[in-house]
C-alpha cells in the first residue's frame, strides 16, 4: 500500500517512471542512487530499492477499479492525441523481464504479435479477417492486415480500450486524486510543472530544487523508445496537406496505420490499399488522392462519422 | 484500278502484314523484294506494292467500308484476343511506340489523337493526359475496366458494327490467326479459296519472322496460367507480369471472387500464394458490392447500374 501516494496508470504510460522519481526526490523517503532506466528506456531497473511508500499498479488488474481509495493518488490520465505515440511506444519498444511483452515483430511481409495481445485480440481479429487458421492463439499476420487492424483504432478512437478505461477512471477517481496528463511526460517544461501542482496537493515533500530532478527527466526522454520521431507523422500530414515530397519509407507499421486513417477520415470515401507495401513518399500519396479513380468513391463504412453526422454505412455495418 | 481485295482492319490487327502477304504469295500481281518489318516490329516499311491489295481503316461512322462492290477481307476481334492485343497495340499501332507498362505513362497528342483516353482519364481519373503523364496504378485501373466488361471495349463495340455492316462478299479473318502459323496459312487458304485470290502458300518462312518480332509472343498465355494457378492454389512467381496482365487478373479476381476490390496502388501482388492469402483474409469490414461489375452471378448488379447512372 501506498502511504504517501498510489499511482495508477494504463500500461506503458510511465507510472514506473513517476514512481521513482517521486521516491527519489520525495523528503519523506529514503534515498535512491541508482537509476531505473534498462536498455529499452523503460523504467524498470528491477534492482532499485524503493521504500513502498509510493505505491503504482493498474487498475485492469482490478477490473479497472480503484485499489486503496482511502489514500492519496495520482491517476495518469491519457487524450486521443496521445493515442498515436502510446500504440508505437507499446507495439514497438523491445520487452523487459518486469513488464508484459506488447511489442508486434515484423519479419519481412508477418507481423507477430506477442501472446499478452494475441489474448486482447485474438477473437476479434479471427472475426474480422476470418483468421480460421490461427493455431494455439498465436498471432502471425501479413502486414497489411496489421497495419489495418491498428487503423481501426485509430478511426473510432471512441471505441479504443484505453480511451474507455481512462473515461472509466477519471469518473470513480477516489478523491483525492491528482490527474497527470501522460503527455506531460513528453514535454520538460510541462512535466516540471505538473510535479509541481502535483506535490501541492500531495504534500509530497518533493524537493523539487534539487537539480537532480529536471536531469533525471531529461535522462528519462533521452531514454525513451521512438521519441525524436514521436511527431514525425504531424510532419507528414503537412507535407500532403502542402502538397511537398517528402520520403516516408523509413516509417514504422504504427505510423503507416496512423497515416492511412489520417487520410480516410480527411479524404472523403478513399480506403487505402489492402498491400504489405506502403506508400514510400507523400508524393505518391498526394497523386494517389489526387487520381483516386471516381468509380471507387463509395462511402467508407469504417468512418463512424463524416462532416460530424454520424455515417449511415458505418451504422449498417454495424449491425450486421 | 479496281483491287483484288480490300482490307479492312482496326489500328493493329496486322492489317499491313496481311497486305503484304497476299501481295506477295498471289499470283496475279508481280513479285515483291523485301520484307515489311520495321525497327518497332510492325509491318509498316513501304515495298513495292502491287496497289492491287488495299488496307485500310474503316471510318468510324457508317458506312464504315469503301469500294463495297469488291472484294473484302475484315479481320475480326474477339474478347478472348484482347488480353495478348491490349498488351502491345499502344506499341505498334500507328508506331506510336507507347509503353503502357512504364511506372508513369506518357503519351502525347498523336497518340491521344487515334486512342480515345482523354476524356476518360479525366473522367474516372480527374487526369489530363494532355499534360500528365500517368500512374501505373491508374493504367492498371483503366485495363481493369476493360477487362471487366469486354462488351464496351471499343475494338470489340466497333468489330460488332463492321460485322453487321460489312460488304456482301467478306471474308472474316480473324485476328488470333495471325498468332498461329498453322491457323494464318489455313484461313489464308480459305481466304484465297473465297475470294479467288490465286495465293501460292508453298514458302511459309515469312511467317516465322513475323512471330519473331510479335511483341510478348512467348507469354501470351502467361496470365491464363495465373488465374489458372489461382485456382488450383498454387504458389507462382508472377512478378513479371505486365500492367495489361496484371489488369487481367485484376478483372478475373474481382469477378470470381465476391466482393473484393483489387488494391489501387503501383505495387501489384508478387505471388499467387500472396493473392490466395489475400483473398483469405480480406476484411469483412471493406466487403460491399462492387459498382464495377455489370453483372453477378449473372444478374445485374445494381451498384453498377447505379455507378452508370451518375
Amino acid at each position: 500500500m501506498g502511504d504517501i501516494v498510489n499511482i495508477a496508470y494504463q500500461r506503458g504510460t510511465h507510472g514506473n517512471f513517476l514512481r521513482y522519481f517521486i521516491d527519489r526526490f520525495s523528503a519523506l523517503t529514503p534515498e535512491i542512487t541508482e537509476l531505473p532506466f534498462l536498455s529499452n528506456g523503460n523504467s524498470h531497473n528491477p534492482n532499485i530499492k524503493y521504500s513502498s511508500l509510493i505505491d503504482r499498479y493498474h487498475p485492469d488488474y482490478y477490473d479497472t477499479q480503484f485499489i486503496n481509495i482511502d489514500k492519496p493518488h495520482i491517476l495518469i490520465t491519457i487524450t486521443e492525441d496521445d493515442l498515436h505515440y502510446l500504440y508505437r511506444l507499446i507495439y514497438t519498444r523491445d520487452p523487459d523481464n518486469q513488464s508484459h511483452d506488447l511489442s508486434v515483430k515484423l519479419n519481412d511481409d508477418y507481423v507477430e504479435f506477442p501472446p499478452e495481445l494475441c489474448k486482447m485480440y485474438l477473437e476479434k481479429i479471427k472475426k474480422l479477417y476470418n483468421l480460421k487458421s490461427l493455431l494455439s492463439g498465436k498471432i502471425v499476420l501479413p502486414k497489411y492486415i496489421a497495419r489495418d487492424f491498428f487503423k481501426l483504432f485509430y478511426l473510432d478512437s471512441s471505441k479504443d480500450g484505453m480511451m474507455q478505461d481512462d473515461a472509466q477512471l477519471r469518473k470513480i477517481a477516489p478523491k483525492n486524486t491528482f490527474f497527470f496528463p501522460v503527455d506531460a511526460f513528453w514535454n520538460h517544461e510541462k512535466f516540471l510543472k505538473y510535479i509541481k501542482e502535483c506535490n501541492l496537493k500531495l504534500d509530497l515533500n518533493l524537493l523539487t530544487a534539487d537539480a537532480q530532478a529536471p536531469t533525471l527527466h531529461l535522462l528519462f526522454l533521452k531514454n525513451l523508445h521512438v521519441f525524436q520521431t514521436r511527431n514525425r507523422c504531424k510532419t507528414i500530414f503537412n507535407k500532403i496537406l502542402n502538397k511537398e515530397d517528402f520520403d516516408i519509407s523509413n516509417i514504422d507499421i504504427v505510423e503507416e496505420a496512423y497515416i492511412s486513417a489520417w487520410i480516410e477520415k480527411n479524404y472523403e470515401f478513399v480506403i487505402v490499399p489492402l498491400t504489405n507495401s506502403f506508400f514510400k513518399s507523400t508524393r505518391e500519396i498526394v497523386d494517389w488522392l489526387e487520381h483516386y479513380p471516381q468509380h471507387y468513391k463509395a462511402m467508407n463504412p469504417n468512418l463512424p462519422t463524416f462532416n460530424d453526422i454520424p455515417n449511415p454505412f458505418h451504422l449498417w455495418n454495424l449491425k450486421k | 484500278m479496281s483491287k483484288l481485295v480490300n482490307i479492312a482492319f482496326q489500328g493493329g490487327a496486322h492489317g499491313n502484314y496481311l497486305r503484304f502477304c497476299i501481295d506477295k504469295f498471289s499470283t496475279l500481281t508481280p513479285d515483291i523484294v523485301g520484307t515489311p518489318f520495321t525497327e518497332n516490329n510492325t509491318s509498316h516499311i513501304n515495298l513495292e506494292y502491287s496497289g492491287k491489295v488495299d488496307r485500310y481503316h474503316p471510318t468510324t461512322e457508317a458506312p464504315f467500308f469503301k469500294n463495297t462492290d469488291e472484294p473484302h477481307i475484315l479481320i475480326t476481334i474477339e474478347k478472348e484476343d484482347l488480353l495478348f492485343l491490349e498488351r502491345w497495340i499502344t506499341i505498334r499501332a500507328g508506331d506510336h511506340n507507347v509503353d503502357i507498362s512504364k511506372d508513369l505513362v506518357h503519351t502525347n497528342s498523336n497518340f491521344l489523337s487515334n486512342f480515345p483516353w482523354t476524356d476518360k482519364f479525366k473522367k474516372f481519373y480527374n487526369l489530363d493526359l494532355t499534360k500528365n503523364k500517368a500512374p501505373k496504378f491508374l493504367l492498371r485501373d483503366f485495363y481493369k475496366l476493360i477487362f471487366l466488361d469486354n462488351d464496351k471495349n471499343g475494338f470489340i463495340v466497333f468489330d460488332k458494327k463492321l460485322r453487321m455492316d460489312q460488304p456482301k462478299n467478306t471474308f472474316q479473318f480473324p485476328v488470333s490467326s495471325f498468332w498461329d502459323k498453322d491457323k494464318f496459312f489455313s484461313t489464308l487458304e480459305q481466304a484465297s479459296e473465297q475470294l479467288n485470290l490465286n495465293l501460292d502458300l508453298t514458302d511459309k518462312t515469312i511467317h516465322d519472322s513475323f512471330i519473331d518480332r510479335l511483341n510478348f509472343y512467348n507469354t501470351k498465355s502467361r496470365a491464363l496460367e495465373v488465374t489458372k494457378a489461382i485456382q488450383d492454389k498454387e504458389d507462382i512467381d508472377i512478378r513479371a507480369l505486365d500492367t495489361v496482365e496484371q489488369a487481367y487478373v485484376s478483372a478475373w479476381l474481382e469477378k470470381n471472387h465476391k466482393f473484393v476490390i483489387v488494391p489501387v496502388c503501383d505495387q501489384f501482388f508478387r505471388s499467387t500464394g500472396e493473392i490466395l492469402n489475400w483473398l483469405e483474409h480480406y476484411p469483412q469490414h471493406y466487403k460491399a458490392m462492387n459498382p464495377n461489375l455489370p453483372t453477378f452471378n449473372n444478374i445485374p448488379n445494381p451498384f453498377h447500374l447505379w455507378n452508370l447512372e451518375k
